[in-house]
């Protein structure tokens, strides 16, 4: 069975064959054998000829969260034939990177920014969050949450004409 | 004494395990997400007071001194933050006939006032930051040679650093002193500005107090708090490195001096800043700390308990010479927040949470599995504590306990918290509170390697729900994240 996971920009595949406890995996060329026991739900042993490991896995739609020697690893799960070059650049959008609320919207579409230039605040858990323009340019449009309400992280906050 | 924690989070957990200890029926107030929180759970009885919004519930008067009227609860422990140093707060409770859990409000309110407080400070001779308070008339000049080098001038009306100059030699001074007048009229319509003295490198060291309503006080000793991240304390511990056994001894009886000189009853905290062998009285948090727990492992004193009996009416027991502290604490503070961006705050569900546990090590504990962490609130998760017969042997069980805490489905600062336990100037305990920007100034944390263990760990995971499914078994962990999304999905 082929799995494919994003892990920061990177792209990671793998195949893995199992049966029962036991395990084959390939990974960038390499044969991995092993076996594998699960202590408690989402608490793996992992046996491989050299080393045992232990780690905890968690399950979030897409995200696998993966606790390992007191490292975490947030992977994403990704389609396994699906390259994913085409990452799309979302230079021109402005995007919510937390869940808060909405304090202040400071552009209107049309407006001219200049990089650097606060287009509008998020507050989450007390603090106050700028978002800033990455670029000098004009405002194509902005989100249609309002000033006062909760906006989502992923959510478009403010989007720039594409620059030529 | 039925008591009403107004509060959430661990603070609320660690109150209503103490009022359950002393045998007091317990009520916890919650806004509208918190409806299943560990500290609505731990409860007697627990009151929905309101939406998300701090205004909404935690911070709403009205509904607290409502929850406490129709549940009959006779006093209320306000915990930390909220209105805990609120003292219209304080008064409400008190007009309500209850019981509020910490000192006078008349107390609350002369420390809020910080020009009073350091007058009152300096009546009391405890030490405060030299400077000049007065008016703007008088020369700067021979005001400054009096006060030493370097000097802080800032703006009476003050706040955001808006007026605000330092001053290392004396020909600076004078346009210095016009600058910060400049700023500060145009900033806050006032030109007054005082001068300080300016410490360069202080550390922040407190003391804590305990008080009786008889006026019996004692010190529970100092902790050191130098470790914070914009002005955010994350690492205290108890004995602070810095301290001799001398100084400690000043400036435990300066603390007891300054609770004696407002009357104080109840638990509190003497702020000060220590530089060079000196230390000046910085304010007084008139409330229970978030880290006070360091103190209870280094004395053995509960100070939650304390400060309910003290509430009830009961006398401080304790003198100060049955206190004697021993070995080290060290506490660290998990936030929601991702160290690999740029110390974000970072919300989502508690999918799995496993805390270190073992002799001495202390877990004060906020959230739970399944939990859903939401902006509205502080970003503190939980405290670890650890104690050990050595500093040295304290470090190292942190960094033990830090390398085993699983939490997975928020980000935490916990990766940071473990470099710095690593950090040479920290084991040493050579720093003060500039230690975070000397040497975490740009920190990152960098894409950590991925172990191809991870890799397969996350495959494994993936077939192991693959096979359940196919072998149509049900979900063994009624917990289990899979169970909420209902159906089964192929593959990891």
């Amino acid at each position: 069975m082929q799995f494919a996971y994003r892990y920061g920009n990177n792209r990671y595949g793998l195949s893995l064959n199992r049966q029962g406890e036991n395990f084959e995996a390939i990974f960038e060329g390499t044969t991995y054998r092993g076996s594998v026991r699960e202590i408690a739900p989402g608490f793996l042993e992992i046996r491989l000829p050299s080393r045992r490991v232990r780690v905890h896995v968690a399950a979030q739609g897409r995200n696998r969260h993966v606790f390992l020697d007191g490292g975490v690893y947030q992977l994403e799960r990704i389609s396994p034939t699906v390259s994913t070059d085409d990452d799309e650049t979302l230079d021109d959008s402005i995007i919510s990177p937390i869940t808060g609320k909405f304090t202040a919207l400071n552009v209107a579409p049309e407006d001219m920014v200049k990089k650097g230039d606060t287009l509008a605040m998020i507050e989450a858990m007390k603090m106050e969050h700028r978002l800033k323009a990455p670029r000098d340019g004009v405002v194509a449009r902005v989100c249609s949450v309002s000033v006062g309400q909760q906006i989502e992280e992923g959510e478009l906050v403010v989007e720039l004409e594409a620059s030529e | 004494m039925k008591t009403l924690v107004a509060n959430r989070g661990e603070i609320a957990c660690r109150i209503l395990r103490a009022c359950q200890e002393l045998g007091l029926p317990t009520v916890a107030v919650h806004s509208e997400p918190d409806a299943d929180a560990p500290h609505v759970l731990l409860a007697d009885e627990a009151v929905n007071i309101g939406e998300a919004a701090p205004g909404e519930s935690y911070l709403n008067v009205t509904k607290i001194l409502a929850a406490a009227e129709d549940t009959g609860a006779e006093a209320i422990h306000p915990g930390y933050g909220f209105l805990s140093e609120n003292g219209a707060f304080a008064t409400a409770v008190e007009k309500a006939g209850l019981v509020f859990i910490g000192p006078t409000p008349e107390t609350i309110r002369g420390m809020g006032d910080k020009v009073a407080a350091k007058a009152a400070m300096e009546a009391a001779k405890v030490p405060v930051i030299p400077g000049h308070t007065g008016a703007a008339e008088g020369d700067f000049n021979i005001l400054a040679e009096q006060i030493g080098y370097p000097v802080m001038v800032k703006a009476a009306a003050g706040g955001g650093g808006k007026g605000l100059r330092i001053v290392r030699q004396s020909e600076n001074l004078t346009a210095a002193v016009e600058a910060a007048q400049n700023e500060a009229r145009s900033a806050f319509g006032d030109d007054t500005v005082l001068l300080e003295k300016y410490l360069e490198h202080p550390r922040h060291i407190e003391v804590q107090i305990l008080a009786d309503n008889d006026g019996h006080v004692i010190h529970l000793y100092e902790r050191e708090c130098s470790i914070q991240r914009r002005h955010q304390k994350i690492i205290e511990e108890s004995p602070s490195p810095a301290l001799t056994p001398e100084l400690r001894e000043r400036m435990g009886a300066a603390a007891v001096r300054v609770a004696q000189a407002t009357a104080y009853r109840n638990a509190g905290t003497v702020e000060f800043l220590y530089q060079d062998g000196e230390f000046y009285f910085l304010e007084m948090n008139t409330r229970l700390q978030v880290e006070h727990g360091v103190t209870e492992l280094i004395t053995g004193v509960d100070i939650v308990k304390w400060q309910l009996r003290i509430a009830m009416g009961e006398r401080l027991t304790l003198v100060q010479e049955d206190i004697h502290p021993r070995g080290h604490a060290i506490e660290t503070r998990l936030y929601a927040e991702d160290p690999a961006r740029g110390f974000l705050p970072s919300t989502g569900t508690i999918q799995k949470l496993v805390e270190p546990t073992g002799p001495n090590v202390r877990n004060d504990l906020g959230i739970a599995t399944e939990q859903e962490i939401t902006s509205h609130y502080d970003p503190l998760l939980a405290k670890l504590l650890v104690w050990d017969a050595t500093r040295i042997e304290a470090v190292r069980k942190m960094e033990w306990a830090l390398g085993n805490y699983v939490v997975l489905g928020v980000a935490t600062n916990i990766p940071f918290l473990i470099e710095v336990m690593h950090h040479e100037a920290y084991r040493k305990g050579d720093f003060d509170t500039r230690f975070i920007d000397l040497y975490f100034q740009d920190y990152a944390l960098g894409g950590l390697e991925l172990p191809v263990e991870v890799l397969l760990a996350a495959a494994l995971y993936g077939a192991t729900q693959t096979s359940r499914l196919e072998g149509g078994e049900a979900a063994p962990d009624p917990h289990s994240p899979w169970k909420r999304e209902g159906a089964w999905r192929l593959g990891g």
